[in-house]
């Protein structure tokens, strides 16, 4: 998986652990926990954001006419 | 004034002998002139006559190698081979023609635009949207260009983990149109395509930017199995490349910063959110310990100082982090009271047995007493 794909799943729970604050008769426990649950995403988030380098790969082949 | 040295030859020898002279003392030439009396047979051959004020050449070519739009009277420069036909006209057989002058320019790119606009080529409706965190970006363009490097230097300043294919291409002059074709069938027949395209131009005159106005390169774009971004010339340039490319961006860099959000600003956004949850979670844990302690005025006063103690939160991420650990609640002198089964009780019976936790403690206790 790609360094953006995971990105984008870290993305995702974080995002859905906002939206189930959202929601109605939350409980204490639960709500710790899901906190702690997001606090550890965004941990990873910005650790995976500010780390990740791009890879840059250059083409070998020429792009000519008849190549094509 | 014959002998017997004059050459005899049959008609076809002649028409090849003056042929071999014409290869041999003029393979390829570029001649400029005026186009008229312009015409397209059978929806392949092109025929058309050059002028000037006082001599005309015919002129012959296939319909697939006219890649601009071309109208009586336009000033162009046509690249071809003079020579005989079977049926002893001259003509030049034409291989490309280019218009000449701002005028004929505009005209060509005007014509063009509005035939490919018909066809629906340009509609917004066939613009697709851009993934929004790229896993892989496609890259068309010059390696050696400034608008390249600025791009590559912006996209990574702004995101990383994207894996950036690059197919070196010649941007400008002949040949060009047709790389970057080849480029972009390249990329798009992968096995794992790039889920984006960039096709980049750094700065020039706007007569540089012709390429991007190639008829089958503006097809081949508006074909890409690959949604495309186009960042070609200045602000104020718009080639047909671009009207039908996915998305315009105004130059390279400018593609880099449509392409990828900023990294910082997703990192703002993470945490404010979830500064929001914090609050929120000790909400719930300010209103059990209330019920607790029945203090309604207390609750106010702490709900203040959460807000302020928040608000000073927000300043530092790591600071920030460290402070969203709820037991931190307890360490400010509060405490959590839960039933013999674990759960957080706000109103035990007299005689159950609790357990209390504070900062350094957890209390087995009884109640004697509720109010």
């Amino acid at each position: 998986m790609s360094n953006q794909k995971s990105l984008r799943k870290l993305m995702d729970e974080f995002e859905a652990i906002v939206a189930w604050f959202g929601g109605d008769d939350l409980d204490v426990e639960a709500a710790t926990a899901k906190f702690e649950e997001g606090a550890k995403l965004a941990e990873q988030i910005k650790k995976q954001l500010l780390a990740a380098k791009n890879q840059i790969e250059i083409v070998k082949k020429k792009f000519d006419a008849d190549e094509s | 004034m014959t002998s017997d040295l004059t050459p005899t030859f049959s008609v076809s020898e002649a028409t090849a002998l003056f042929n071999q002279i014409f290869e041999t003392a003029t393979p390829t030439i570029i001649v400029v002139g005026e186009v008229a009396n312009f015409k397209v047979n059978q929806g392949k051959w092109v025929f058309f006559d050059l002028k000037d004020d006082e001599s005309s050449l015919g002129c012959f070519m296939s319909l697939f190698n006219l890649r601009v739009a071309v109208e009586d009277g336009m000033r162009v420069a046509v690249t071809a081979r003079p020579g005989l036909t079977k049926w002893g006209k001259f003509s030049l057989t034409v291989q490309e023609i280019q218009p000449v002058g701002a005028g004929s320019i505009k005209r060509a790119f005007e014509l063009l635009q509005a035939k490919l606009d018909k066809e629906g080529l340009f509609a917004p409706e066939r613009k697709r949207i851009l993934p929004e965190l790229p896993a892989s970006v496609g890259v068309i363009s010059s390696v050696e260009a400034a608008g390249y490097k600025d791009f590559i230097k912006i996209l990574g300043q702004r995101m990383g983990g994207m894996k950036i294919v690059v197919a070196p291409v010649q941007v400008q002059g002949g040949g060009a149109p047709e790389q970057i074709i080849a480029a972009l069938n390249y990329l798009n027949q992968l096995a794992d395509p790039p889920e984006v395209v960039a096709i980049l131009r750094g700065g020039g005159s706007r007569d540089d930017l012709t390429t991007f106005d190639d008829e089958v390169l503006v097809r081949a774009i508006a074909a890409s199995r690959a949604p495309t971004i186009t960042g070609i010339g200045h602000e104020i340039d718009t080639t047909l490349a671009d009207l039908a490319a996915d998305v315009r961006a105004l130059t390279p860099s400018n593609a880099a910063e449509i392409l990828v959000p900023d990294k910082r600003e997703i990192v703002a956004g993470v945490d404010a959110r979830l500064r929001n949850l914090l609050t929120k979670t000790e909400n719930y844990l300010d209103a059990a310990t209330v019920r607790v302690q029945n203090d309604r005025l207390n609750l106010l006063d702490r709900l203040d100082a959460v807000v302020e103690k928040t608000e000073n939160q927000l300043k530092y991420l790591t600071t920030t982090l460290k402070q969203l650990d709820p037991k931190t609640v307890l360490n400010r002198g509060y405490a959590i009271m839960r039933d013999a089964g674990g759960r957080v009780i706000a109103k035990p019976a007299v005689g159950d047995a609790v357990q209390i936790e504070t900062k350094l403690a957890i209390i087995d206790a009884k109640v004697k007493g509720v109010k």
